[in-house]
């Protein structure tokens, strides 16, 4: 069953009991939560992946939960354990839904050491894979949106599992986390999107999930080849601009944005070696989203000719 | 520290060469480094063979076409580096 076959109450009471099992590509978490935020997120942002609700396996047993303190009803506060371990501080109950997203983005990045895991956005087209990999105000959320709207597939806004053993992507298509004037440029920018309801004065500033394309989430399951390493810039009033970035430099970025490169020891030198030697290697500025989509789309018919 | 020692290179170093350098791994720390293109050359020529300073300017001088002189400070100066990061020692250590 996909989450879209459960009403809002249904799927909120099996939060609130047992759990639901949502599978996220590769992987399956068990979620409970009292919320009814993370249930109405769920509803909206998640509504066309598979979900269980009798007990499975999960790769992730996490909860969002209200304190059962004083915090439950002044200034009240949401909680999320990984495992029954809490990893970070209370955050304001309002912020429970982007917490969930937070924190499985988290549980990947420390658990998930099959893969190297790398701080970047990926999107595919007829097999190319392009990983966008760049530090927060980077604009690569809004790209990497903005060129999902346009027809390329999400694997990935935020971690991208590399292969050890052959160096394929696998999906981990979820949400794309928007912050501040971000969310209002998507919805003029593809007012069909579905964005959920912002999170104000989070640590990141106001966040909004827009969910991820329906084709996109149907091929979950599907691996790409790593085509192209771009590493992108948001810069008011520039031109967008394509520029060729030397390989060893890229190796050094992309173990830096690793998670685990250096918990994966050889594996991981050999994996970020791998990668830059089978992708071309850019830096790429620009302010249009526009321009950057035809910028994209050159690079790519140059390949594909 | 013994004066004047030959130096020889890590065992435990995986490198990968790029155009615009070489990323070394040492599988000893789990450290990474981006070294360019002299101080690889430095680290090369230490391992292929075991060497003094002076004769690593030597060999280095006649390998690129250079007079010595130019070499000298240089690697003085990077051997000092690739010893503090731990890609090279003396091996009298």
């Amino acid at each position: 069953m996909k989450v879209s076959d459960f009403e809002a109450h249904e799927l909120r009471h099996a939060l609130k009991r047992d759990g639901v099992y949502l599978h996220i590509g590769s992987y399956v978490v068990h979620i409970k939560s009292r919320f009814k935020a993370v249930a109405q997120g769920l509803c909206l942002i998640y509504a066309d992946y598979p979900l269980e609700t009798a007990t499975a396996f999960a790769d992730f047993h996490v909860s969002i939960e209200k304190p059962r303190n004083l915090r439950r009803w002044f200034s009240p506060q949401a909680i999320f354990r990984f495992d029954n371990f809490k990893p970070f501080k209370p955050l304001p109950a309002d912020q429970a839904f982007p917490f969930f997203e937070w924190g499985l983005n988290w549980c990947i990045s420390t658990q998930y050491h099959k893969y190297l895991v790398v701080h970047a956005a990926v999107i595919e087209k007829n097999g190319y894979a392009v990983l966008l990999p760049a530090p927060p105000g980077s604009g690569k959320s809004t790209l990497c949106a903005a060129l999902v709207m346009r027809g390329w597939r999400l694997l990935s806004d935020e971690l991208s599992l590399v292969s050890l053993s052959d160096g394929a992507i696998t999906p981990m298509c979820r949400p794309i986390s928007l912050k501040n004037a971000s969310i209002d440029i998507m919805r003029q920018f593809e007012p069909s999107a579905v964005i959920g309801p912002a999170a104000y004065d989070t640590s990141k500033g106001t966040v909004a999930h827009i969910r991820a394309p329906d084709a996109s989430v149907a091929r979950s399951q599907e691996t790409a080849e790593p085509a192209w390493i771009i590493f992108p810039q948001y810069e008011a009033g520039v031109e967008a601009e394509l520029n060729s970035h030397p390989k060893g430099s890229a190796f050094m970025k992309l173990a830096e944005k690793s998670f685990n490169y250096s918990m994966l020891g050889l594996d991981g030198f050999n994996a970020v070696t791998r990668l830059v030697e089978r992708c071309a290697c850019y830096e790429f500025r620009y302010s249009r989203l526009e321009d950057a989509i035809a910028q994209f789309e050159a690079l790519f018919s140059s390949a594909a000719d | 520290m013994y004066d004047n020692p030959r130096w020889r290179a890590d065992r435990n170093l995986q490198y990968k060469l790029w155009p615009d350098g070489v990323v070394v791994y040492d599988r000893r720390s789990g450290d990474t480094h981006y070294l360019q293109t002299r101080a690889w050359q430095i680290l090369d020529q230490v391992s292929q063979a075991p060497c003094r300073e002076s004769e690593l300017v030597s060999r280095l001088a006649q390998n690129l076409g250079l007079p010595q002189e130019q070499l000298r400070s240089d690697i003085t100066s990077l051997l000092a580096d690739l010893h503090t990061l731990g890609l090279v020692e003396p091996e009298n250590n």
